[in-house]
């Protein structure tokens, strides 16, 4: 009566929680996709899934998936003592996320985005400014984290001389993300701060607003109602930290990349600017800013034979999607001339004209990436404006220990520590 | 599942059936904390998720639950999506509101529900598990003793582990040869509903030999039955069928048997370590059961249970989603300061721990009791029941005095070997919380 049993490689879930996880997934994420593509991880009292057709179909099926944890259109508030303070991350599959949705979501593609590239291009000039003379750059301090802040503080309208402050703010803020202890002192007196910084400004252009950003926010009405003022306080945290975050660490990653995984191509990309925009997909593919997406079953959904029950807790590992070798042809191989990739711009619906399939890192469907577009560009132009200005460039350090994700106790996207770089002025 | 739990009435273990909640619509807004983050979950100050995974953890727990106790009495706990309920009187209100939350079977752990009935509750079953227990209790224990070395022992292994397999060999009738085996078995299949994949497969391949090894034996039974309980399980008269080898090896899996081991191991383990508390309690069987009790309070052997919100529902300033897991901590409980005095000091004639078998609420004559999970629950019928026997708390309580009096009588002097360090610690997170080496000196009368 008893049968053996094959489980396949046995996957110990508190790998989940170890550093080796956090620096190299990726061997994990291959021994989930080939014998455990819906991992029960116990552990966690959650399911995880890691092959890309079954991530894309678990975004793809808004009736079986939430993204929130209650019920979708309860009458709740929320997120009043969140980090970031009440803000659109907050809401599952409703309407009220549609809507909040739909007031900022216009504002960051199209010709409003195109309205904004001047002031990228002016923006990358000055960053640059202050290195140029240098021969050598720290990447993600001097570089990648000061272009998206002063983008999106600029977009907001905010007081240019106080950029640098912002740029502290938003990376306590996202440190403050964590699982505790002193990064969330840091985190909410951070918010505290920047919250007593924009109070004045949110009162007045809510009575005379402009054509800022923030203006459109205050003033917008959601079922002819405004946004609270604490509201908008919890907006603009998350615009300052999620579309200023993730698209520093974006930057940094496309360089690394360069810099050590495929030396050959930086030579690419220096030859054809162009490129830095399969660069950022490519890099959104192979090694992507967010891993982890979660959602919430709201009925029983079986998946390869697994039973998750109704309000089950599901994980959805872009960065194991991505490398799937039942989509990608040598996952493991960084390449921005990959053929098998929907290298233009990417759509919520994933799925584009030429037929192939496009990277999971922006996630697909209702909770598509709503800076998806602006992240592109800000890589895109800094880049390329950053690479008119410098020649001969070359890793300062032969050896990098390599991108890595934050220890779970802080909060935080993938990105080198570091990242040293040697040029010559062009 | 969930649709069915939401429309359907809900039927609680007590018998008390719910009517179904309205569900909450309209602009009202409720006034307290709902978070749910993206990739992180929210943040305290004084204590992160990983502490409550980690080795100090397994280890010693109580620093920890603490710091959950006094200022997180509902822990939001992200990295293992569930709720940490710590304060006594929160983890007894859910211990008690079938209406709301659940348990899960230890099928349920291993995925395979329909495997067999749990037949534990009938009653011919809960008769020949009385009668067996208290027949067999002291000789039992006797006769672990009499294999013990004229001078010293292992009282964690050689006794503590041993006994409750022991003795359910006895209760089901097994053939002494085959007790070493289904020992492992049993162990195994228990270990099974663990979190760790190895340990589950295991698990399930001895569940699967654990029925091939019932079926003869129950067919045995049913010919010429005896006065054990797979006699009394072959025997019933069930509404959809005769009792199956599969539902003989889900009822003994879901009892938890092995649990008398960790409270046997920890009660010596305390009373040896505490030399004026092991004067106090050897003095008089009354205060033996008392220090039986105060073990269960002080170092309880299961840390935590866990329980499923039936349906979204607030409770402890949260709104608990429909199917969030609550993990209810004893160990944090059982030191409240707010019911107990000194809380952390093992004081056997304790004067605010309840001595009677809690009923219901986990108080009786106004006072708390320990709450310990996997011990036998305390009864919801009467102290002492006509058409039934007394509860399985009741019977455990009294089989690990009588155990432990045997131990006294038989081995004089007896103390801890000089220089050992006994502790207590689980082997695997979520396990038993137990002693394992315990090593005592004496002199064994025969």
């Amino acid at each position: 009566m008893s049968e053996a049993v094959d489980i396949g490689p046995n996957i110990d879930p508190r790998i989940f929680d170890s550093e080796e996880f956090q620096r190299d997934p990726f061997p994990i994420y291959k021994a989930l996709r080939d014998y455990h593509p819906c991992f029960h991880d116990r552990f966690h009292n959650r399911w995880v899934i890691s092959r890309y057709w079954d991530v894309d179909g678990v975004f793809q099926d808004n009736e079986s998936f939430d993204r929130g944890v209650y019920e979708p259109d309860g009458p709740y508030e929320f997120g009043t003592n969140h980090v970031f303070g009440p803000n659109i991350l907050e809401y599952g599959n409703s309407n009220e996320h549609r809507r909040l949705r739909n007031i900022v979501a216009g504002q960051f593609v199209g010709q409003k985005l195109n309205d904004f590239m001047p002031m990228i291009d002016q923006i990358s000039a000055e960053v640059i400014d202050r290195f140029i003379d240098q021969g050598e750059v720290e990447m993600t301090t001097q570089f990648s984290s000061q272009v998206p802040i002063r983008v999106i503080s600029n977009m907001l309208g905010l007081p240019r001389e106080d950029e640098d402050t912002f740029v502290e703010w938003y990376q306590l803020l996202i440190a403050g993300l964590g699982f505790g202890g002193e990064h969330m002192a840091r985190g909410i007196q951070a918010r505290n701060d920047m919250w007593d910084y924009i109070d004045p400004m949110i009162r007045e252009r809510s009575k005379n607003p402009g054509e800022d950003l923030l203006s459109r926010i205050c003033v917008a009405e959601i079922d002819g109602n405004r946004m609270s003022v604490e509201e908008v306080k919890g907006f603009v945290a998350l615009l300052l930290a999620a579309g200023g975050d993730t698209t520093d660490k974006a930057i940094a990653n496309m360089w690394y990349h360069l810099l050590y995984t495929r030396p050959d191509q930086l030579q690419d990309v220096i030859e054809t600017p162009e490129l830095w925009d399969d660069c950022f997909t490519e890099m959104m593919r192979f090694d992507p800013v967010v891993h982890a997406q979660f959602r919430r079953t709201t009925r029983e959904v079986v998946i390869h034979d697994e039973v998750i029950p109704a309000r089950g807790g599901v994980v959805l590992y872009l960065g194991a999607g991505n490398r799937d070798e039942r989509v990608f042809k040598d996952p493991d191989t960084f390449d921005i001339r990959r053929e098998d990739l929907h290298m233009g711009r990417e759509n919520r619906s994933g799925r584009y004209k030429d037929g192939k399939p496009g990277h999971l890192g922006f996630g697909i469907g209702q909770h598509f990436c709503m800076g998806y577009a602006m992240a592109r560009q800000e890589s895109a132009i800094s880049c390329a404006r950053l690479m008119e200005r410098i020649k001969n460039v070359r890793p300062k350090f032969a050896d990098h220990p390599g991108i890595s994700s934050p220890s779970i106790d802080s909060g935080g996207f993938r990105s080198p520590q570091e990242l040293w770089m040697e040029f010559d002025p062009a | 599942m969930a649709s069915a739990t939401i429309n359907a009435p809900v039927a609680g273990r007590n018998g008390v059936v719910i009517a179904q909640r309205p569900k909450t619509t309209g602009p009202g807004y409720r006034t307290y904390e709902i978070h749910q983050r993206e990739r992180v979950g929210e943040s305290t100050e004084k204590i992160k998720p990983t502490q409550l995974i980690s080795p100090a953890y397994r280890r010693d727990p109580y620093p920890l639950v603490e710091v959950l106790r006094e200022n997180y009495p509902c822990f939001r706990d992200w990295a293992s999506n569930c709720y940490w309920v710590t304060q006594y009187d929160d983890v007894t209100s859910i211990y008690a509101d079938d209406a709301n939350f659940e348990s899960r079977s230890k099928l349920w752990y291993y995925g395979i529900e329909d495997f067999g009935r749990d037949l534990r509750d009938e009653i011919p079953v809960l008769e020949a598990q009385a009668r067996r227990i208290d027949g067999f209790a002291e000789s039992v224990a006797n006769d672990l003793v009499d294999q013990f070395d004229a001078h010293s022992a292992n009282l964690a292994t050689e006794f503590a582990a041993r006994y409750p397999l022991e003795l359910l060999a006895k209760v089901l009738g097994l053939p002494a040869d085959d007790v070493g085996e289904f020992a492992g078995r049993y162990w195994r299949a228990q270990r099974g509903t663990s979190w760790e994949p190895t340990l589950q497969v295991d698990g399930r391949r001895a569940l699967d030999e654990l029925v091939d090894y019932f079926e003869a034996l129950l067919q045995a039974r049913r010919s010429s039955p005896g006065d054990d309980m797979i006699s009394a399980i072959a025997g019933l008269e069930l509404a959809d069928g005769p009792a199956t080898a599969r539902d003989l090896a889900v009822t003994v899996l879901e009892g938890d048997h092995q649990t008398l081991h960790g409270a046997l191991a920890n009660m010596w383990f305390l009373l040896l370590t505490h030399h004026d508390e092991f004067t106090k309690a050897t003095s008089e069987r009354r205060l033996l059961k008392l220090a039986y009790l105060e073990t269960l309070r002080h170092s309880t052997p299961v840390l935590s249970a866990q329980r499923f919100a039936r349906h979204e529902v607030e409770r402890f300033g949260r709104l608990i989603p429909e199917g969030g897991l609550m993990i209810c901590s004893a160990a944090a409980a059982n030191r409240d300061p707010r019911i107990f005095d000194d809380p952390d000091s093992f004081v056997v004639d304790r004067k605010d721990l309840c001595q009677r078998e809690p009923r219901g609420m986990y108080r009786a004559d106004g006072l708390a009791s320990g709450v310990t999970f996997g011990l036998g629950k305390p009864s919801k019928h009467p102290a002492v029941p006509e058409d039934r026997p007394r509860s399985l708390y009741a019977i455990t309580r009294d089989t690990a005095v009588t155990a432990s009096s045997v131990l006294l009588e038989r081995l004089e002097g007896l103390k801890l070997e000089p220089g050992a360090t006994p502790y207590l610690t689980s082997l695997l997170l979520g396990e038993m919380h137990t002693c394992w080496k315990l090593p005592v000196h004496f002199n064994k009368r025969s």
